[in-house]
């Protein structure tokens, strides 16, 4: 029997005994009380993935997002010296949100309650009548709050701790060091999609790290690609810390679906003029396997960054509203197409992402329902769901070390 | 809706040339899966023709008669998972469409 072979006979959850293997508590998914701790301890700790740095490409572009599970929102805006900063989105006289849109182009953060206006870099520089205020406005205070804010290979993320413990580049890690140097911001072609989904946001991060449900609830639409069990084909799980890696492997066996071919037949579906060769960084398909079709990169706490064939990549994030509530956002990036086939195939690779999604996400919602129902009080994880301990694991290590603070 | 010479047949489907995802996904779901199946059995045979057609063009300096024929091409592969997945308009079981909002797709014609 050749290596590969007893290789795939090993159950996953077998490498890594550290992670459990009783069934999981409720409990994390539907108390409040355990969500008002994850608040402080995870969001109010982590760094967040907010936007890339192609949402304010030029000076005086900004970008908001805003983030519930903090009462906040932050305003991410590049300044006249090129560089991106992050502030609390709230005017610093009467508290009104700066700026109102998603995103847009300014000279300067003007408020629109009574006009008081910030430089690019968050200082208060424009504060009308203001003879009017009895105690002069002490103008070097009253700039915007700034949020701790770095950039990794174009990703923006900030960190609303007031004093990080971490740099963002010591939260990454290794983990992101083996993606440096995948070309993300070639791949500016940009379809992006939100919803509200009534579930808890766990329950959502699992339902796009669980390779178990694939078969099930994937088969009218994506099962096929894939092999099956997890054991088949999984070609690589790796833990770095609080983040956690996966490489898949497809099924060689897979016949495209009659439209799918049209795209792989004229639509440029990779990318060769922007992947040499050599174009994979270490972290890409680390076992360098013949059949691989997806790697799954989730960033603790909350984000995704999925690659599959060379010229795609697909960032998931999700945003606690409430205990039961979160919004999802998926955004979905390929290299610009140079004609209408190239248009064609990424509209249909746009397409059945968004529809295997909507698989998942009525599910979710399904789950968390029924978790109010008293019918249930843990989950027996499968080997395929190991992130699902992994997720646990990190987020009752943070809330540990916050009641320890 | 006027098509390129060789493409005018399909004027007749000229409801689905809509030029956003939004507009086309809403267009799938309120269809009856036999206009889907019509629409799909018509354009689907053509694609090998349509696809070279359009890439003579620069995708973002498209003559309207192209653009129309390109808005169907997208319309095509919006209907595809319903034909070739699903045998419904809608995804089986999913989450409702509507629910699920589209933003404006930036570096796409």
């Amino acid at each position: 029997m050749s290596d590969s072979q007893t290789h795939t006979w090993v159950r996953w959850d077998t490498k890594f005994p550290w992670l459990g293997t009783a069934p999981v508590s409720i409990e994390p998914y539907v108390s409040p009380e355990y969500y008002a701790k994850e608040r402080r301890a995870v969001f109010g700790r982590m760094w967040l993935q907010v936007c890339r740095v192609d949402d304010v490409p030029k000076p005086g572009e900004y970008f908001v997002r805003d983030l519930a599970v903090l009462d906040t929102s932050v305003l991410i805006v590049r300044g006249t010296d090129g560089v991106v900063r992050g502030f609390h989105n709230v005017c610093q006289h009467k508290a009104n949100r700066v700026a109102l849109s998603e995103r847009g182009s300014c000279r300067a953060l003007n408020c629109r309650f009574h006009g008081w206006t910030y430089g690019l870099d968050g200082r208060l520089v424009g504060v009308p009548d203001e003879q009017g205020f009895s105690e002069p406005v002490k103008k070097g205070a009253r700039g915007l709050r700034a949020v701790a804010t770095d950039t990794w290979e174009g990703f923006v993320f900030v960190n609303l701790d007031p004093n990080p413990r971490e740099t963002l580049k010591e939260f990454l890690g290794e983990f992101a060091q083996c993606l440096e140097g995948y070309p993300f911001s070639k791949l500016s072609m940009h379809f992006k999609h939100q919803a509200e989904v009534h579930c808890n946001w766990k329950i959502l991060v699992d339902a796009f790290q669980d390779g178990y449900h694939l078969r099930s609830q994937h088969r009218y639409s994506l099962a096929e690609m894939f092999m099956g069990d997890p054991s088949k084909s999984f070609a690589e799980i790796k833990f770095f810390k609080r983040h956690r890696f996966l490489s898949s492997n497809g099924n060689p066996k897979f016949t495209p679906f009659p439209t799918m071919m049209l795209a792989f037949m004229h639509g440029g579906y990779f990318s060769p003029e922007i992947f040499p060769p050599d174009w994979m960084p270490p972290g890409v398909n680390p076992t360098r396997s013949p059949e691989w079709a997806t790697d799954i990169n989730v960033f603790f706490p909350n984000m995704f960054i999925q690659l599959i064939a060379p010229g795609w990549y697909f960032v998931y994030t999700i945003w606690p509203l409430a205990v039961d509530r979160c919004l999802w956002e998926a955004r979905i990036y390929s290299a610009p197409p140079a004609n209408a086939a190239q248009r064609f195939a990424r509209e249909y690779i746009m397409i059945t992402v968004r529809d295997s999604i909507l698989e998942d996400l009525s599910t979710c919602e399904n789950v968390q329902a029924n978790l109010k129902s008293g019918a249930i009080d843990s989950f027996p994880l499968h080997e395929g769901e190991l992130f699902a301990r992994h997720l646990l694991k990190v987020v009752d290590e943070c809330i540990q070390e916050e009641e320890r603070r | 809706m006027t098509l390129p010479e060789e493409f005018k047949d399909l004027e007749r489907f000229a409801a689905w040339a809509l030029p956003t995802e939004t507009e086309r996904s809403e267009k799938r779901i309120s269809s009856k899966m036999e206009e889907i199946s019509e629409f799909y059995a018509a354009m689907h045979p053509r694609m090998n023709a349509i696809l070279p057609h359009l890439s003579r063009h620069d995708v973002n300096e498209m003559p309207e008669d192209a653009k129309q024929l390109l808005y169907l091409a997208l319309s095509l592969a919006e209907v595809a998972p319903a034909v070739e997945w699903y045998d419904q308009p809608t995804v089986i079981d999913g989450f409702d469409r509507r629910r699920y909002r589209s933003a404006p797709v930036s570096g796409s014609p």
